[in-house]
């Protein structure tokens, strides 16, 4: 499948504004379809394991694309992993470890795989023999996604424009631009500042920006943190 | 007819302009899906809403139904309990039978199209009658997690044939050589099964079916269908009438490919013959406002299964806001989380127990309400199922295209 889609069709009934004129803020949006793999756990060993061998796009799902799946559990912790600790093993002491490793500063998969595999691999041996077991019913099963990204035909040229925005894609676009593309660019910055910074001379919204907590919040809550940064502008304090 | 650009206030501009960016490189693929029933049950209503909006969408899309015998929905009734796990016996007349329909049916469509979806085990087999000029996709409904083995060994060499298969959950997934996709069902908000009503319409169905008002009622609607456990409901309200006062409706339709309704229905009369306050109430397919009504006019929904592909009724009864027990099975425990929305249970003893916490606890069942429709609004309408349609046409036709190219 085609992981990119530069094209977006037209939409009767909507505004739609031409292409994006140089220097503005082109807001894409994504959609995943989710794919079982077949493999599961049904305790932390057998979980332990799979993250060593699962293929890389497996913990690339559920570590980041998670974001756009649905789940009610999502607004406390921030990764499937750390969700399964918590409702399926009741080991909160796990869960709060998971959810707090920040998966964006490793460089590669093959490094955040090790660092989850040893978080896990210290809290079995601190509680040998005991292996944290799943409830009946809730095992965890190893996912994959395909993605299809979008143009959203929906641009910005101005800070405050880009806010007024945001409420008209997809909260998706947040994924996008925000997380994702963190991991797609090599200086590890979100497209909100790179653009800030080849446009705008305003520091005080790129610092604004980078110091958000963003990995332990949900899309909609980094939209709404957004919306308020670049809303106010350099009135900002 | 519902147009795409009505559910706007209830999903958002941005959804709706997001399923048409999706839907521009799909503009006039021909798109067949088949399945067994036009009426009666999730997968029905579901194709009912999701092919007038494909249609909508510049996609042409068109639905068609099986026909079969009365022997061969006996036969698709016990395939489907056996891959749901319950000891069937499958004969060889049978499988001739389940043949020749597909045989017979293969002729009645035209399967010149672009993508095929065909649904569950009944119309599975028409893959083997036609020769395959597209991608085909096997969406399965069933909770496929415990199988009977000779169901699935029968079936299995069906679903090989596709190229693709769907699945509800990750768990009902099983070992292909060809990709599988997640894509839970969804409610149309709507249906006359599930938009808003007044006060005087929900009293009104009431009192059609005359179920008294004066006390709590709870609710399970579904198919009279022994997985549902209707006993075990009736079972657990007897233990919470020793304590608290109120009232049970089991309420439910029939669907033309389930043979077994007429008789798990008469042994839910006979259990609750004596009992008070019980109400049984078989619903023609076509009742959607009374199940709605029911629904809003219910204190607590309950669906007990004891096997659950999803459970539609459980995504209703949240959408009305109303707290939800059901069994720990399947989709039910994608959509119920403990204290947040309702409560699984795993026993009759359960049920009996979360019903009684819920009735002495009206400002928690308030909150349950909302959260539950909160839930359904962001993950489980049909506009969200729209756009898992047009993920995986995108997905199927670029794979097919590929490994041809």
């Amino acid at each position: 499948m085609n992981t990119n889609k530069t094209e977006s069709g037209s939409s009767p009934g909507d505004a739609r504004k031409p292409p994006a004129p140089e220097g503005a803020f082109a807001l894409k949006e994504c959609s995943i379809l989710v794919m079982p793999t077949g493999r599961s756990a049904v305790n932390l060993r057998e979980l332990h394991q799979g993250i060593l061998e699962v293929d890389e796009e497996v913990i690339e799902h559920h570590l980041f694309r998670c974001h756009l799946k649905p789940s009610y559990e999502r607004s406390i912790f921030p990764n499937d992993f750390a969700i399964w600790c918590a409702r399926a093993l009741g080991d909160f002491a796990l869960a709060e470890k998971l959810a707090t490793f920040d998966p964006y500063v490793p460089d590669s998969i093959t490094d955040i795989r090790q660092v989850l595999a040893d978080t896990i691999d210290d809290h079995l041996c601190a509680r040998e023999p005991h292996v944290p077991w799943a409830k009946e019913g809730f095992s965890f099963f190893f996912e994959r996604s395909v993605i299809l990204i979008l143009d959203s035909g929906v641009w910005a040229r101005t800070p405050s424009e880009l806010a007024k925005l945001f409420y008209e894609v997809d909260v998706s676009s947040i994924y996008y631009h925000f997380f994702d593309a963190r991991r797609r660019h090599s200086d590890g910055r979100d497209d909100f500042s790179r653009w800030l910074d080849e446009t705008h001379e305003d520091g005080n919204l790129r610092r604004r920006i980078a110091g958000l907590d963003f990995h332990l919040l949900s899309l909609e809550e980094v939209r709404g943190e957004l919306i308020e940064i670049l809303s106010r502008g350099t009135a900002a304090p | 007819m519902t147009a795409l650009n009505d559910y706007r206030p209830i999903v958002g501009p941005a959804a709706l302009r997001m399923i048409r960016n999706l839907a521009a490189d799909l503009k006039g693929t021909r798109f067949l899906t088949i399945n067994s029933t036009r009426t009666g049950g999730g997968v029905a209503e579901i194709l009912e809403r999701l092919v007038p909006l494909l249609c909508e969408l510049g996609i042409e899309a068109e639905w068609e139904v099986i026909e079969g015998t009365s022997d061969f929905f006996r036969f698709t009734k016990n395939i489907h309990n056996a891959l749901q796990g319950r000891e069937e016996e499958l004969t060889e007349a049978d499988i001739e039978e389940y043949e020749k329909v597909q045989r017979i049916n293969a002729s009645r469509f035209d399967f010149n199209r672009d993508l095929v979806l065909i649904h569950d085990p009944q119309p599975a087999g028409l893959i083997a009658q036609v020769p395959k000029r597209c991608p085909w996709i096997w969406r399965c409904h069933i909770d496929l997690s415990r199988p009977q083995r000779n169901a699935w060994r029968f079936l299995e060499p069906y679903v090989e044939l596709y190229d693709a298969s769907v699945f509800t959950l990750p768990s009902f997934a099983k070992k292909l050589t060809h990709p599988q996709y997640l894509i839970t069902p969804t409610i149309d908000p709507l249906s006359a099964k599930n938009r808003e009503l007044s006060k005087k319409e929900i009293d009104s169905v009431y009192e059609d079916l005359r179920i008294p008002r004066d006390m709590p009622v709870l609710l399970q609607v579904s198919r009279f269908d022994s997985f549902k456990d209707p006993l075990g409901v009736i079972d657990a309200f007897e233990m919470v009438r020793r304590y608290t006062h109120c009232c049970l409706v089991l309420a439910g339709g029939t669907a033309t490919d389930d043979p077994e309704g007429a008789t798990v229905y008469q042994q839910v009369r006979e259990r609750a013959g004596g009992l008070q306050d019980v109400y049984i109430r078989e619903l023609e397919p076509e009742a959607d406002l009374q199940v709605n009504a029911l629904q809003r006019g219910a204190d607590i929904i309950i669906q007990k299964s004891l096997r659950e592909g999803f459970g539609l009724t459980v995504t209703e009864g949240l959408w009305k806001g109303k707290p939800v027990i059901g069994g720990a099975v399947g989709g039910i425990l994608a959509q119920i989380y403990d204290s947040f929305n309702g409560y699984v249970v795993h026993s009759t003893e359960g049920l009996a127990y979360w019903i009684r916490f819920l009735l002495s606890r009206p400002e928690l069942r308030r909150r349950m309400g909302e959260n539950g429709k909160k839930l359904v609004q962001q993950n489980f309408l049909i506009t969200q199922h729209l756009r898992n349609y047009l993920m995986l046409m995108h997905a199927v036709t670029d794979r097919w295209n590929s490994t041809r190219a």
